[in-house]
């Protein structure tokens, strides 16, 4: 099917001994339409190594990070319709992830593929636990009260 | 607006209580509620708390909409509490009312719970214009209108006065069922000695961690000496922490030139606290106005009511500005729907 909802996360173990951890959830759209969104926004901050890439500073070989093999992952949920798509993409996109800090990404960054680091492994599992839970919520929501109605 | 009778489905999840409300023009047509109740001596954590609301808040949507005789169809608009609150609570019901707002094609209103609270107890009492004290787990302020805010006049610098019950209740080791602080109203009534505790008020604005860690500290010593029971520290607690909210909203009452109280808020449907207030307010010729627990612990219906006000005046919130916020004052909300 072409409509769905992917959640892709890799994470390497960094130079500075923190994780960093990409994540997204975007929903794919159908055929012939750009997907709300692939690969990284460049516009969150600046991008430090990711899985897979090569290390480019190869002038400061003690800040390379050490690679934990990880690969990318992804997981598509597939809805009945691009509608119900858009739908589950509109409810759990409006929340800010809190960043490491506190910090939030604005809100308005989330509907793009979004990025954030973690100090720990249990915050990543914590964090992408809570984004599954919240999905089946909305899964469980369209199938007691959907259809959408036609519009 | 569009003329005709406006119905809004209000979802409220920002602490240990999931509600589902409808209200129709000033008619609860229903309002099931949820409580998650933890064992002795613990408190509610955010995660248990987010299961629990997951668990029940689809069930009791159509629970609200089979008592009100609703279909889906006839909701004018989906209210949720945009905060504040515990965020992981706060999330999974805002999850569940963007979810519907878009499957039913309705407008979505995220809503203040403090002024959910004021405009639920305006409802029932018809209280016109009041100096409102608002007392639960995780506020404590009081509250005067002017110039279409909600202003705060006083409030607490630390924890909630609900809080500090609550706390006190673990310390003692009081069960959470159905609550913390109707257990310890119930023992208070028993006591018949006032341990003597500090009392913080500050200006306008109250204190009440020093209390709790006061009372911390000495209470298994004071217990186990046999200086006094359980029920003489429940009721020289409520005393203690009811005296200080009375004084201040009479001093807000007095700055105001006020004639009515009102009380919302968990902690707002203890009888003691009701009954000080009472005689506050008969020696100053006002009148007080109070709710039962069905509107002054949190509740669907009470979303429903402030969305009703909101979007009669024409507000609502899109789907990208829908997020949800643990710190969310009173007095940011722009009250477009009084004078």
């Amino acid at each position: 099917h072409d409509v769905g909802m992917v959640l892709g996360y890799g994470g390497v173990m960094g130079g500075e001994g923190g994780w960093e951890v990409g994540r997204w959830g975007s929903v794919c759209a159908p055929r012939g339409q750009s997907p709300l969104g692939a690969g990284p926004d460049h516009k969150l901050r600046p991008r430090r190594q990711h899985v897979g890439a090569e290390p480019s500073d190869g002038g400061s070989r003690s800040r390379l990070p050490l690679f934990l093999n990880f690969p990318p992952s992804t997981l598509r949920v597939p809805f009945p319709s691009p509608l119900e798509a858009q739908i589950a993409h509109g409810s759990l996109a409006p929340d800010p992830e809190p960043h490491k800090g506190g910090d939030h990404i604005p809100s308005h960054h989330i509907s793009s593929p979004r990025h954030w680091k973690a100090d720990e492994a249990r915050i990543l599992r914590v964090s992408i636990n809570s984004f599954l839970d919240h999905l089946a919520l909305v899964i469980q929501t369209m199938e007691m009260f959907g259809p959408p109605v036609p519009r | 607006m569009a003329p005709g009778p406006i119905t809004v489905l209000g979802l409220e999840g920002s602490a240990n209580k999931v509600g589902a409300g409808l209200v129709r023009d000033g008619q609860v047509l229903s309002n099931p509620r949820r409580t998650f109740v933890p064992p002795p001596g613990q408190g509610f954590l955010p995660g248990q708390t987010a299961r629990h609301h997951r668990g029940c808040v689809l069930a009791l949507l159509q629970e609200a909409l089979q008592e009100a005789g609703l279909d889906p169809s006839q909701v004018d608009c989906v209210a949720y509490t945009k905060g504040p609150g515990m965020g992981a609570p706060l999330v999974t019901v805002a999850v569940v009312a963007r979810t519907l707002a878009q499957l039913w094609n309705k407008p979505l209103l995220g809503v203040n719970h403090c002024v959910g609270h004021i405009e639920m107890g305006r409802l029932i009492t018809g209280a016109q214009n009041p100096t409102v004290l608002y007392v639960s787990g995780g506020n404590t302020q009081v509250i005067a209108y002017s110039e279409h805010r909600y202003r705060i006049f006083g409030e607490t610098i630390d924890i909630a006065v609900g809080n500090c019950l609550d706390r006190f209740a673990r310390v003692l080791k009081i069960s959470n069922d159905p609550s913390p602080g109707y257990n310890i109203e119930q023992m208070a009534k028993k006591g018949r000695q006032l341990v003597e505790l500090p009392y913080t008020v500050k200006g306008m604005d109250v204190s009440f961690s020093g209390i709790l860690s006061h009372i911390e500290e000495v209470a298994h010593k004071m217990l186990a000496s046999e200086e006094c029971t359980p029920e003489d520290l429940c009721f020289s607690l409520q005393e203690t922490l009811f005296a200080m909210l009375v004084e201040i909203t009479e001093r807000a009452m007095a700055h105001c030139g006020s004639r009515e109280a009102l009380v919302v808020g968990g902690v707002g449907c203890n009888m003691r606290l009701q009954e000080m207030m009472g005689i506050m307010c008969a020696e100053r010729g006002a009148q007080l106005f109070a709710t039962d627990e069905r509107f002054c612990i949190d509740n669907g219906a009470m979303i429903a009511q402030a969305g009703w006000e909101m979007f009669r005046t024409g507000q609502v919130t899109q789907l990208e500005d829908s997020w949800i916020t643990q710190r969310y004052r009173t007095d940011e909300v722009e009250v477009t729907w009084r004078d």
